[in-house]
């Protein structure tokens, strides 16, 4: 489902939106600073500050669904993936230095369409850092257009 | 704007792009960006709906999402939870909505895939307001618009005249509101444009430059006759490559609209009278989010306060007397070489394009009357009543339409000009020679 392509998109210069459900039933909303696609597994990482989400990060549960977001800011080219949360663990030195890099670079992009460093910095924040596995179950484009909500490939 | 919404103007332009997230009736979330959020009052707002059917399906089963807007010049955060209460498709909120839509759209050079199909409004429940670094951005300061906008009222009642109504408007604009960059046009309904009458602050004053009616931020305000406002244009395509577009096939006969280089601000409100959208107040700052919902408000009152103003002066004019006629010796000189081009009514002298449509067809009429018989004078009463002209589409617009005349043949520098001895009168002046050779060119 999630082709080459594919990965290499959600691990490139994308802004990273994800929404659970937390403890009363209703939708939550954070940004990710940073993703992996992890082929073997199968599986999807995601990288979500602590201190600037805890409603979301406090609602994680494990087998929990959640759906991610990715866009390219340069031309909106934007797909949803849904999928149920495996794992919550804490970030390891490879998953820190991601999320620094992702730091860096949605600097540089956001830079380079007039976006100023002080907006950018409110939306990566590197601090208190928890790491999100899912399997992701489907996939949707939302590039803005009629094809939005299309269902790319659905294993379910 | 008091309550749950207080401090969040600068969430509601569209320039960093909101998040809405639903969960449907098995708790499955959707997340995703969305256009265009609008302040409905301190306790509502209205979600575009354009596309995003999975998102309106969940609020249908489960009436609640959940909202993240991002304030536009500091970047801060909120979360807003919200309660669906309904959805609209025709009225005030969805119409503004729907204009505002597609000015960004048409700036974006995004096309049709950003009609509205409906606005969804919310109640707001709950607010958050995400952690971050310290905001830089200062808060913005404020400026009290009301007085300037009462002055400038006034000043504009006491005139009665509608040149000088344009030049007051345009002037107290940049001097009482403080705009750097200010333009004034005229809708034309018959060819679904709009003609720049005058303008402040540009190198050029733009008299007889057009923009296409729907096209671009000042064609959309005069299509919807609503306000539009844009906060930060630097990411999108710059209105002027638009209008460009539009008017670069008309070659030589193309005068350029005046515009700013790089635009972050734009604001362009409707003159709205009687009904009718008869022009559109313009106006454009180099700064990101120069310009309030206040700007917007007190800048459609002086639109509409000029609107009824100019069509008041119009019909007026007519009581002026029969001009007293100044024969004058005619200057000898090699003779102005005029070329009237039958199919827009477009006129050169010496080569050098002058105007054409409504405004082309009077300077003809001018000058083909001189031409034949010498006669310098003209009234506005008798170029309404005068049938064979067979101008009466236009004879509400008339004043405005010979203001736009003279104003064009000014800034060009033209060897004929207008002159206004006296309220309805009008008055061919000639710099130089005042022989003139008529030529009608071909289609």
């Amino acid at each position: 489902m999630i082709d080459e392509r594919l990965a290499a998109f959600i691990e490139g210069p994308v802004m990273i939106i994800l929404a659970v459900a937390d403890q009363t039933g209703r939708p939550t909303i954070a940004r990710a600073v940073g993703a992996r696609f992890d082929a073997q597994a199968h599986s999807i990482s995601i990288l979500v500050s602590r201190r600037q989400w805890p409603a979301l990060t406090g609602s994680m549960t494990p087998n929990g669904q959640i759906a991610v977001t990715f866009c390219r800011a340069e031309n909106y080219t934007t797909y949803q993936v849904k999928g149920r949360v495996s794992r919550i663990m804490e970030p390891g030195e490879a998953d820190r230095q991601l999320a620094t890099r992702y730091a860096r670079t949605t600097s540089e992009t956001l830079s380079g369409l007039g976006v100023g460093q002080s907006l950018i910095d409110q939306w990566v924040p590197l601090d208190d850092i928890v790491r999100l596995d899912f399997t992701p179950a489907s996939v949707f484009v939302q590039t803005p257009g009629p094809d939005a909500g299309r269902a790319l490939e659905a294993t379910r | 704007m008091s309550g749950l919404l207080a401090g969040l103007d600068d969430c509601f332009d569209g320039v960093i792009p909101s998040i809405i997230a639903t969960l449907d009736a098995a708790g499955e979330p959707n997340v995703s960006y969305l256009s265009q959020v609008y302040r409905v009052d301190d306790r509502h707002v209205a979600v575009s709906n354009q596309f995003f059917s999975k998102t309106a399906a969940n609020v249908k089963a489960t009436g609640r999402a959940s909202l993240m807007v991002v304030d536009g010049r500091t970047g801060v955060q909120h979360l807003l939870g919200l309660v669906h209460v309904g959805s609209m498709r025709e009225g005030d909120v969805f119409e503004h909505m729907a204009a505002q839509l597609r000015a960004i759209s048409s700036q974006q050079g995004a096309g049709e895939a950003m009609d509205l199909r409906s606005a969804e409004i919310y109640r707001v429940e709950t607010r958050e307001d995400v952690d971050g670094p310290p905001a830089l951005a200062s808060k913005r300061a404020k400026r009290d618009l009301l007085d300037p906008c009462a002055r400038l009222s006034a000043r504009l009642a006491k005139l009665a005249d509608a040149d000088a109504m344009i030049d007051q408007a345009l002037d107290g604009l940049v001097q009482g509101f403080g705009y750097s960059n200010v333009m004034v046009l005229l809708a034309n309904e018959l060819d679904g444009k709009l003609t720049a009458l005058a303008s402040r602050g540009y190198s050029t004053g733009g008299a007889g430059a057009e923009v296409e009616i729907g096209q671009g931020v000042i064609g959309i305000a005069a299509s919807s006759g609503r306000t539009v406002r844009l906060s930060d244009t630097s990411r999108g395509k710059r209105m002027a490559d638009a209008v460009m577009g539009a008017t670069s096939a008309s070659g030589e006969r193309h005068i350029p609209l005046p515009g700013l280089a790089a635009p972050y601000s734009q604001l362009a409100a409707p003159m709205i009278g009687q009904g009718m959208v008869q022009g559109v107040l313009f106006t454009e700052s180099p700064e990101r989010f120069f310009f309030t919902a206040e700007d917007e408000a007190a800048l459609s009152l002086i639109a509409g306060q000029l609107a009824g103003g100019l069509r008041l002066a119009d019909s007026d004019v007519d009581v002026a007397p029969a001009p007293t006629s100044a024969p004058e010796a005619q200057v000898e000189g090699p003779a102005l070489q005029v070329r009237v081009y039958g199919y827009d009514d477009s006129i050169f002298i010496d080569d050098v394009y002058l105007i054409k449509g409504v405004a082309g067809r009077l300077l003809h009429h001018f000058l083909s009357a001189y031409a034949a018989t010498g006669r310098r004078d003209f009234t506005n009463r008798e170029i309404r009543l005068d049938p064979s002209l067979k101008l009466p589409d236009f004879k509400d617009n008339l004043e405005t339409r010979l203001i736009l005349l003279k104003r064009r043949l000014d800034e060009r520098q033209a060897p004929v000009r207008l002159a206004r001895p006296g309220r309805g009168q009008i008055q061919l002046v000639f710099t130089g020679s005042s022989r003139l050779a008529m030529e009608y060119a071909p289609r």
